[in-house]
């Protein structure tokens, strides 16, 4: 057993895991955050998405004792209380998915987009879900919560923190603050 | 004007029948009525669980003390177990229960066969089972567990599976039940009028579904009543075939279902694995989840059986559409599971009657379902059916490389061009891609 600390979802955590464990495993067993979800464990379908230092990776390809001092985020994560996350609220009004199961990895994709990208095209909304599959087809409605995503964290958000100097990184300063 | 409207109903039998039922048309809205529903964006009930990862699916189960299981499955198509030695898998630390034929009772299962069985017949078939305090010690003792496998002839042809002489997949041969025959009016006679008849054999392949949220479930006893948390939309087929399967009244056993990340039909009964869950957590005395790896869900979790159709159908050159004839194979695998194995059997009834026709043309359907030594059992698809629109074998006369001879047809007039549409109609096969057009001849 290794001892690995990293903080998760804004809270210092520390975990006693084989080195074998996936942090899929980890989060999903040791931590019960079980919103990240398991389907094929080898990276193929993007289900298991997760944020490792803001960016988006397929957490059952990463091991939990890589992720020393990283900084980890869950869908778990995203909303405050009630309050969902404009990718989170454009993925409900877009009624961008179906049995839902692979939505928490479609979400963190597009989350991990919109840090980097606050105003993206529908070009880059596709490229950034391309890892995801969604086995009911729900595509089309998930590429425009993208989108929407987008108009919501440009619209909503802006109120609630104060106006940065440049209004283009806006948006990867909230979700830093979240982080 | 009216609204019809279709409903279904249980027959003694159990099987689901469909009425149509008229009822007159309600009165048109006004242009500027009040409208609560229509053309209002609803929003998803359950969006919330969804998008914030709180909606729990059989895979997210956790219950206190909860084990995990993980099968052992047959490298080989056919094979007798000369040997199964489970002792070191069971000595492995963090293993509590290993299951095989040598620790299991005998479960009754399809065909006379038994849950864990000395006679594996596909590849994939559930051979030891064990539960332990993680997925990875779970896999560990797999790989401990010694079989000594005596491989067995087989064939994986359906319609050599038919032909005599070949290896059997079972001691009663390899068909599964009678073949179905529907037969109207005089085919032979009305061939021998036909000026043109065109011949084909269609061939459809296995689908398999994939579902996001791999096949599986939890079980836990308190007691002697079980509790099933499991994928499926069906719960009380599962609870009435676990029941039945564990020789437990129904009252005891209780089947749950929460959220489930698809279905597309292949998740409506009990699969090996959910008896099996529920065996390891009687004998583990823990709440065991069981939910099945990628390649798992894939060998053993049902699919869409593959068919071969040979289809013949005729008209005369006066317009006359005159005959239609299938012989239709299903290769349903080592275990059929029931259901409409890709509902091929309404193929000549759904197809040939015309309600407009006074005479309508002479039909022939012979249908036989083969069991042969595949990777898959059988599957049931209940929920495709509706789905299928115009994904018909006879599709393949119109797209397929038989174009030539719809062409031909078509030339000929109202009765070519009858013909081709009935052919369109005559087989409601689920096929997307199209099925190949073999040209009259089937090769695996």
């Amino acid at each position: 057993m290794h001892l690995v600390s990293f903080r998760l979802n804004g809270d210092e955590r520390t975990l006693a895991v084989e080195p074998r464990r996936t942090l899929l495993d980890a989060l999903r067993v040791d931590f019960g955050l079980t919103g990240t979800k398991k389907v094929c464990d080898t990276g193929d379908c993007g289900a298991s998405t997760v944020l490792l230092d803001g960016r988006a990776v397929c957490s059952c390809l990463t091991l939990a004792v890589d992720c020393e001092d990283r900084v980890v985020a869950t869908v778990e994560g995203l909303a405050r209380g009630d309050r969902l996350d404009p990718v989170q609220q454009a993925f409900v009004e877009a009624d961008a998915c179906q049995c839902g199961f692979c939505t928490p990895g479609q979400i963190m994709s597009v989350a991990a987009l919109l840090a980097e990208q606050g105003a993206p095209s529908e070009e880059q909304v596709h490229r950034a879900i391309s890892g995801n599959l969604c086995r009911c087809g729900a595509y089309q409605n998930i590429v425009r919560a993208g989108l929407r995503a987008a108009e919501l964290r440009a619209t909503t958000m802006t109120p609630t923190r104060p106006a940065p100097a440049d209004g283009a990184t806006q948006a990867g300063i909230v979700m830093g603050g979240r982080r | 004007m009216s609204i019809v409207r279709v409903e279904p109903q249980q027959s003694e039998d159990g099987e689901e029948q469909y009425t149509v039922q008229e009822t007159p048309m309600a009165p048109a809205w006004s242009p500027d009525a009040d409208l609560r529903v229509v053309g209002k964006a609803i929003p998803r009930g359950e969006g919330d669980l969804k998008v914030t990862g709180r909606a729990q699916y059989a895979y997210d189960v956790r219950l206190p003390g909860q084990l995990y299981a993980r099968v052992l499955r047959s490298p080989h198509a056919h094979a007798r177990i000369r040997r199964i030695d489970t002792a070191k898998a069971a000595a492995h630390p963090g293993v509590r229960t290993v299951l095989c034929r040598a620790t299991c009772p005998n479960i009754p299962w399809s065909q006379d066969t038994v849950l864990f069985s000395d006679i594996v017949r596909y590849i994939g078939e559930e051979v030891a089972a064990v539960d332990a305090d993680s997925e990875e010690v779970a896999e560990d003792a797999l790989r401990l567990v010694e079989v000594e496998y005596e491989p067995l002839p087989f064939v994986a042809d359906p319609v050599v599976a038919l032909e005599p002489g070949t290896p059997k997949i079972h001691d009663s041969g390899n068909l599964a039940g009678e073949p179905q025959e529907y037969e109207r009016g005089d085919v032979a006679g009305s061939a021998a009028q036909a000026d043109l008849v065109i011949e084909q054999s269609y061939l459809t392949q296995a689908a398999l579904h994939n579902c996001m949220e791999p096949h599986g479930c939890t079980a836990a006893w308190e007691g002697d009543r079980l509790t099933i948390w499991d994928s499926t939309p069906s719960i009380f087929d599962v609870r009435d075939e676990v029941a039945a399967r564990l020789g437990l009244p129904k009252h005891q056993v209780r089947v749950v279902k929460q959220f489930m990340g698809g279905g597309f039909g292949s998740k409506q009964i009990a699969w090996k694995h959910t008896a099996i869950a529920a065996l390891l957590s009687k004998q583990s005395s823990r709440p065991v989840q069981l939910m099945l790896h990628r390649e798992a869900e894939n060998l053993a979790s049902g699919n869409r059986n593959p068919t071969v159709q040979r289809v013949r159908l005729g008209a005369k050159r006066d317009g006359t559409f005159v005959f239609v004839e299938a012989d239709l194979t299903l290769a349903v695998g080592a275990y059929m599971v029931g259901g409409e194995a890709s509902d091929v059997a309404g193929t000549l009834p759904d197809a040939v009657p015309l309600p407009e026709r006074q005479d309508p043309p002479a039909g022939r359907r012979h249908e036989h379902r083969a069991g042969r030594r595949v990777p898959r059992p059988g599957l049931r698809r209940r929920g495709v059916r509706a789905r299928v629109g115009d994904g018909r074998a006879g599709a393949g006369a119109r797209d397929g490389p038989a174009r030539p001879a719809t062409e031909e047809l078509r030339r000929r007039g109202p009765a070519g061009r009858q013909a081709v549409q009935l052919a369109r109609r005559a087989a409601p096969l689920h096929t997307r891609p199209s099925p190949r057009c073999l040209g009259g001849s089937y090769r695996a």
